[in-house]
């Protein structure tokens, strides 16, 4: 495979791994969905299950990919959300006329139209299983349904165990029972979770210097599990940033590495084109001030990517696309700016191995650079909510301009980009 | 100028309280360690006067928090970043 180079066939040895950072070493942070490092032996992402909000490691198969069948085994772990004998009626919403005794959830047909229902935990997107017994049945129908979450069970007319599949559209926190002129009772009913989503709570720096990109909030975590399944762009695993909420932060560490006067960078970076202007790749800048970053994303002109630097002082550089680029697509894209020089900071940039941005002046004043993000616009406060799937964004604190195209290629052959 | 959809406190601690609420709905954290501390965040609109603090809405929010409202939020031109 492409990242193994069996250097001991033939010696009976196991074959070393050899990734990107071995063949182009000594970068600042490199976040990917796969193996970039012989040396690395920790995992790629740490990863939130909706249905009962467990964390886990996911690291790499054998072949340095994301281990896919570890990730979709936790996220789809059966959980039980409700295992209810009706021997209390705690949290129980009943319609007139419904009760809960000896045992038994109880519907009369004089009630007409009835429901009862419980508050637990809205499953949005996933595949439930119920499973209920009726006993005493006399006339009627009864469903079993999350109430306005876009998910409901066969109606019922007789006596029995049943079992029920419902997929959930929304999802919503109420679970429970809706009749139509129903006489008999409900008894251990079971609720199970067995497909959910997953997000990105860590995505882990392999570059061995530790600057993992975290989100401690779980409405801003960007997704890789969706109804069960891995996210996929162009055959591999992506995380995707929804454009209202998601971002991950970058450490201060990572940031204080670029802060000062012009120093170079170099940011290798796998992405859908953004869904409108001015929405953010990543960033680096300051929690105090709006003045001091650099930043990769959209431009104001649809179509256009461009690079940002601006320093104290909110001297602003920004060049834009040469190039259109197609909204939802894949792309490698590379920025590369040159330690500044004589007061002249050159960056070009390139976009699937063609120059997007012809060697343009960066050069600002000082910056002081103390946190990041990776698919929003985090300064003082924080705009510009990256719409798009992420895969790998690795990012030097040297010019790689001799190296860019065998880097490129690298990640290209992987992704199958262009 | 962003048009949000979301819940506007007018203090800090209504916010907070806010979020407090939602972390105690979902029982986060579910363990010490976990990197996931809170269920949702809120933000400042600091260039609003006055000042407010607010919470972009999600799904997951409309049982603790209610039907969101929508209000402006003044930030930085985006071509000026």
């Amino acid at each position: 495979m492409l990242n193994i180079i069996a250097n001991c066939i033939g010696s009976g040895k196991v074959p070393k791994f050899v990734g990107l950072l071995d063949l182009y070493p000594s970068a600042s942070v490199a976040y990917s969905l796969r193996r970039l490092s012989g040396t690395y032996i920790g995992s790629a992402i740490r990863v939130r299950r909706a249905s009962d909000n467990a964390e886990q490691n996911i690291g790499f198969d054998a072949l340095g990919n994301l281990d896919t069948t570890a990730l979709t085994t936790f996220v789809n772990e059966d959980i039980v959300l409700l295992n209810d004998d009706f021997s209390s009626s705690t949290g129980w919403i009943l319609a007139t006329g419904v009760t809960i005794s000896g045992g038994l959830l109880n519907f009369s047909a004089s009630n007409g139209t009835a429901t009862a229902y419980k508050s637990l935990s809205a499953q949005p997107s996933s595949q439930i299983r119920v499973t209920y017994t009726i006993s005493n049945y006399v006339s009627g129908n009864i469903l079993f349904l999350n109430f306005g979450g876009g998910g409901s069970g066969t109606s019922r007319s007789s006596n029995g165990t049943f079992v029920d599949t419902i997929t959930t559209v929304t999802g919503n926190a109420n679970w429970g029972f809706n009749t139509t002129t129903f006489t008999g009772s409900i008894d251990n009913l079971q609720i199970e979770v067995l497909t959910s989503n997953g997000f990105v709570t860590t995505w882990y720096d392999q570059s061995g210097n530790n600057y993992n990109s975290a989100q401690t909030t779980a409405t801003n975590q960007p997704q890789i599990v969706s109804s069960g399944n891995v996210l996929i762009l162009n055959t591999k695993p992506c995380i995707k940033f929804n454009g209202s909420t998601n971002l991950l932060d970058l450490p201060s560490g990572l940031a204080n590495v670029f802060q000062g006067q012009g120093k170079a960078i170099s940011s290798f970076n796998v992405n859908t084109y953004p869904t409108t202007t001015s929405q953010t790749l990543f960033i680096l800048s300051n929690n105090a001030n709006n003045d001091d970053y650099y930043y990769s994303g959209s431009s104001t002109g649809l179509g256009k990517y461009r690079f940002t630097a601006r320093g104290a002082g909110g001297l602003l550089k920004q060049y834009q696309s040469i190039n259109n680029f197609t909204i939802g697509n894949q792309y490698l894209k590379v920025d590369i700016l040159n330690l500044e020089s004589a007061g002249v900071q050159l960056g070009s940039s390139w976009v699937n191995n063609v120059l997007d941005i012809n060697s343009q002046d960066y050069a600002t004043a000082s910056k002081t650079l103390n946190q990041g993000a990776i698919g929003a616009l985090k300064r003082i406060v924080t705009a510009g909510y990256y719409n798009g799937n992420h895969q790998e964004l690795i990012i030097y604190p040297t010019e790689q301009t001799s190296n860019r195209v065998d880097i490129e290629s690298n990640i290209n052959s992987y992704y199958g980009i262009y | 100028m962003a048009f949000i959809k979301g819940y506007k406190y007018t203090t800090e601690q209504d916010a907070i309280n806010a979020r407090e609420a939602c972390d105690a709905y979902y029982g986060i954290p579910v363990s010490p360690e976990d990197v996931t501390q809170n269920w949702c965040d809120y933000q400042i609109a600091m260039l609003n006067n006055p000042v407010f603090w607010y919470i972009v809405y999600d799904e997951s929010l409309l049982p603790i928090l209610g039907e969101p409202i929508e209000f402006e939020v003044f930030t930085e031109p985006m071509q000026n970043i």
